[in-house]
C-alpha cells in the first residue's frame, strides 16, 4: 500500500496519523520539526530548579535576557520561557502580515500544543450545528483521545457545558486556593447560578496516574516551563511512539509550501523546501492530509489555487476565540502560604449560560502559584520596591479567569497570499472585530466579575486585558466542513471540493468555533477522519 | 543545596565586567538591588544584569527619562523616588525597563530568589497591617518624588529639544 502524506506533527497529524497507522497504512510525516529541548533536573521542584541550576539565570530568563517580560501596554502578566522558544520559532523566511489578527504559529514537533495548558472540553449536541455531523459521530473518538492522552475530569455543573462521555482520570487534588473558591461556589451556588455562571473542575490532559508509560503528575510547579515527566499531554509524546512503529515513517526539516496537482486536480504529492535551505523537492503520494494547524494549512492551500493558475484566491471565515484575562484577588486568603511545587495551571473551569448556545463562554481559573514574578508585579499601580513587598504579602489570594467568547465565520475576515518576487508568499490575515463582538465580550467581563464578587474576590476593572485576536490560538475557519457545495469547503471525511486526494483534518475545517478549547475536538475530528477514510 | 562559596570558582559568563559600560550597569545593578531588598555585591548577578541588557531598549525615550535614571543610578533611596514618580509619569521608560530587568535578574539566581519569589506567609491580620504599612510609605515617598522631582519635569517639559521626537 502506497504511503500516505500527513503535513503537520501537532496535535491532529500525530492522533490522524496514529489511526492510519492502526488501519494498517503506512504513513510518512512531513514536518518542519523543531526540536523540544530535554528539560534539565527532571526530578526538581520549580524552586529546587532555581537554587541548583548554575547557569545564571539563562533557563528562566535566556541567555541574553529574552524571556524578560519588560513593561508596556500590550504586556500580559507571563511570558513564554526560553525552553518553549522552539515552540513559536518561524521556519526560515516565513512572514505573515496581521491586520487585526495577531497570530501564533508553530513549526514544532507537537506544533502549538507543545505550549498549551491541556484544557480538554467534549463539544455538547448544540455545539455541532453547523458540522455535518452530528455529536454521536464524535463521542466515540473523544474516548479513543482520551484513552491515549489520558485527561482528568469530574461530574460538576459545568456537564452541561462539557459533557464527560469519554473515559476519565480522577483530577488532580486541588490547590488550596481552587479549593477555596470551589468551596465558596458549593456554599453560594444558587445566587451564582442566578447571574448565569457556573463553575466546576477543568477538564485537563494531565495524568493523575501513570499512563501508557507517562507518569503521574509530580506537581513540580515546572508546567509553563515544560514538565519534565510527560505527565501534562504534548503531542510530541504521541510523535515519539510513532516513531517506534515499523510503518511509520518520519520526515522532519521539510516545510511543505503546496500540493502537487495533475491537470485533473488529482494530488499527485507535495512541493517541499528543505529547512536548512535548497530547492524545492517533490514527495509524492497520491493522498494528502493536512494537519499543519489551521493557518499553515489554509497558506499550503492559498499556494496550491496559486501554483494553479488562480490569482489572489482568498479563504472568508476566519476564526479566533476572544481571549479575556481576569485578575483577581481573593483578600480571605491573604497571608496564606503558597505552595509553588504544585500543578501550575488551571484547577477550575467557568461557563455562563447567555440564554444562547452560541454565545455561551468559557473560561479557565488559575489560582496563582510557581510563575514569574516580575510580569506580575511591574503593572502593579506602584513602585517597583513596593509592588514586590505587596505581591509577596498577597501571592496567595492571587488568581485569573482566562475567559473565551466563540467566534463565527465572517466573510470579512480572511486568510490570503500577498506574493513576493524571489521567495515564498507571505500570509495575510485580516480580521475587524464588530459592534456585537465587544458587546458579548462587555458582557462576559461583567458576569465574571461579579461571580467573582459572588466568591469573595475583587476584580479590579482596570486590571481587565482584552487580548488581541489571535492570541487564544484556536484557529479555526477557513476550509470549512459542509454539506453545502461551497467553495473552499471540505466534506464530512475532510476532502477539499474541487481537489481529488486532499483532505484537510486539522481546524482550517472546523465550521463554528466555540468559546472552549478545542485542541481535544480537533483530534477526535482528526480520529473521526481517519476513520472514514481509511 | 549547593554552596554559595563555591560559585566564585566558576568560569567567568559571557558579560564578564570588563569594560567601563559594563562596570557603570554593575553598578547601576548595585543601586537597583539594594532598592529592591536584596543588597549584593555578588559579581554574578551583576554580570547577569549585563548580559540580559540584550533584551532591552536602553535608549532614554527623552532628556527627561534620561534625568530619572540618573536620578535614580544616585542610590537607593533617590531610586525609590524616581521610580515612584516613574510609575505614574513613564511606566514603560527606561528606569522601569531597567529595574523590571533586575528584578527578573533577582528572581531568578539562587543567591536572591527566595526573596523574591515566595510568599510571606502570616495570620490575615498581620498582612493586613503590612499592607497598610507599605501603603503608608508608599504614600509618603509619592508626595516626597512629587514635590522633588515635578519642577525638575516642568523645567526640562518647558526647555527646547526635551523629546528625541520633538
Amino acid at each position: 500500500m502506497a504511503s500516505i502524506l500527513v503535513v503537520g506533527s501537532g496535535a491532529t497529524g500525530v492522533h490522524f496519523a496514529q489511526s492510519m497507522l492502526e488501519r494498517g497504512h503506512d504513513v510518512t510525516l512531513l514536518d518542519v520539526g523543531f526540536e523540544r529541548p530535554l528539560p534539565p533536573q527532571p526530578a526538581a521542584s520549580f524552586a529546587a530548579l532555581k537554587e541548583e541550576l548554575d547557569d545564571d539565570g539563562a533557563y528562566f530568563l535566556g541567555r541574553r535576557g529574552e524571556a524578560v517580560v519588560y513593561p508596556s501596554a500590550h504586556a500580559k502578566p507571563y511570558g513564554f520561557p526560553p525552553s518553549k522558544a522552539y515552540v513559536f520559532r518561524r521556519s526560515p523566511g516565513e512572514e505573515v502580515v496581521e491586520r487585526g489578527f495577531h497570530p501564533m504559529l508553530s513549526y514544532a514537533r507537537g506544533g502549538l500544543a507543545e505550549a498549551w495548558t491541556g484544557g480538554s472540553y467534549e463539544l455538547r449536541d448544540e455545539e455541532f450545528g453547523d458540522f455535518p455531523f452530528d455529536g454521536d459521530a464524535m463521542r466515540p473518538h473523544y474516548a479513543t483521545v482520551a484513552r491515549r492522552i489520558g485527561v482528568t475530569g469530574a461530574p460538576d455543573d459545568l456537564q452541561r457545558y462539557s459533557p464527560l462521555t469519554a473515559p476519565y482520570l480522577a483530577p488532580l487534588e486541588p490547590d488550596a486556593h481552587s479549593a477555596w473558591l470551589a468551596e465558596r461556589y458549593s456554599q453560594r451556588r444558587d445566587r451564582i447560578n442566578a447571574l448565569g455562571f457556573h463553575l466546576g473542575r477543568s477538564r485537563v490532559a494531565v495524568l493523575s496516574r501513570d499512563h501508557g508509560g507517562r507518569q503521574a503528575c509530580g506537581e513540580l510547579g515546572r508546567c509553563l516551563w515544560g514538565c519534565p515527566r510527560g505527565a501534562l499531554y504534548r503531542p510530541s509524546l504521541t510523535l515519539a511512539e510513532l516513531l517506534t512503529h515499523p510503518r511509520f515513517t518520519y520526515r522532519p526539516g521539510v516545510h511543505v509550501r503546496r500540493v502537487l496537482l495533475d491537470a485533473q486536480n488529482r494530488a499527485l504529492g507535495v512541493v517541499a523546501v528543505p529547512v536548512d535551505g535548497g530547492s524545492e523537492t517533490e514527495i509524492r503520494s497520491e493522498r494528502v492530509f493536512l494537519a499543519a494547524g489551521a493557518l499553515a494549512s489554509s497558506q499550503i492551500y492559498l499556494e496550491t489555487l496559486v501554483a494553479r493558475g488562480e490569482t489572489d484566491p482568498s479563504l472568508p471565515g476566519l476564526m479566533d476565540n476572544r481571549h479575556v484575562m481576569v485578575p483577581f484577588v481573593n483578600l480571605r486568603r491573604l497571608g496564606a502560604r503558597v505552595e509553588t511545587a504544585s500543578y501550575q495551571f488551571h484547577m477550575l473551569a467557568m461557563a455562563i449560560d447567555t440564554g444562547d448556545w452560541r454565545h455561551d463562554v468559557h473560561g479557565q481559573i488559575t489560582a496563582l502559584k510557581a510563575a514569574a514574578v516580575h510580569p506580575i508585579v511591574a503593572p502593579l499601580p506602584f513602585d517597583l520596591a513596593t509592588s514586590q513587598r505587596v505581591f509577596r504579602r498577597m501571592r496567595a489570594a492571587l488568581g485569573v479567569a482566562n475567559v473565551w467568547l466563540s467566534d463565527t465565520r465572517r466573510e470579512v475576515n480572511r486568510a490570503r497570499l500577498e506574493q513576493r518576487v524571489g521567495s515564498a508568499p507571505k500570509l495575510v490575515l485580516e480580521y475587524g472585530d464588530d459592534a456585537h463582538d465587544l458587546r458579548q465580550t462587555e458582557r462576559a467581563v461583567d458576569t465574571t466579575r461579579r461571580a467573582l464578587r459572588e466568591l469573595g474576590c475583587i476584580a479590579p476593572k482596570g486590571m481587565v486585558q482584552v487580548l488581541a485576536r489571535g492570541s487564544s490560538v484556536h484557529y479555526a475557519g477557513t476550509l470549512p466542513m459542509t454539506g453545502d457545495e461551497l467553495e473552499h469547503s471540505c466534506r464530512v471525511d475532510g476532502s477539499v471540493r474541487g481537489m481529488s486526494g486532499l483532505h484537510v483534518v486539522d481546524g482550517a475545517g472546523f465550521p463554528w468555533l466555540p468559546a472552549k478549547n478545542i485542541t481535544f475536538s480537533l483530534m477526535a475530528n482528526a480520529v473521526r477522519i481517519a476513520e472514514l477514510v481509511g | 543545596m549547593p554552596d554559595p562559596g563555591a560559585r566564585d570558582d566558576r568560569r567567568p559568563p559571557e558579560g564578564a565586567l570588563d569594560g567601563e559600560h559594563e562596570r557603570t550597569l554593575a553598578r547601576e545593578f548595585g543601586v537597583f538591588a539594594h532598592y529592591l531588598g536584596a543588597p549584593s555585591d555578588d559579581r554574578r548577578l551583576a554580570e547577569a544584569y549585563v548580559r540580559c541588557h540584550a533584551s532591552l531598549s536602553s535608549a532614554p525615550d527623552d532628556r527627561f527619562d534620561a534625568w530619572l535614571l540618573a536620578l535614580a543610578q544616585g542610590g537607593a533611596l533617590r531610586c525609590a523616588l524616581a521610580d515612584c514618580y516613574a510609575r505614574r509619569t513613564r511606566p514603560f521608560g527606561v528606569l522601569r525597563r531597567k529595574l523590571v530587568l533586575a528584578l527578573a535578574v533577582l528572581e531568578s539566581m539562587p543567591q536572591t530568589h527566595a526573596a523574591f519569589d515566595t510568599a510571606v506567609a502570616s495570620s490575615a491580620v498581620a498582612a493586613w497591617v503590612s499592607l497598610v504599612a507599605l501603603g503608608v510609605r508608599w504614600g509618603v515617598t509619592s508626595v516626597a518624588a512629587v514635590l522633588v522631582i515635578l519642577p525638575v519635569h516642568l523645567t526640562l517639559a518647558r526647555s527646547p529639544a526635551t523629546s528625541r521626537h520633538g
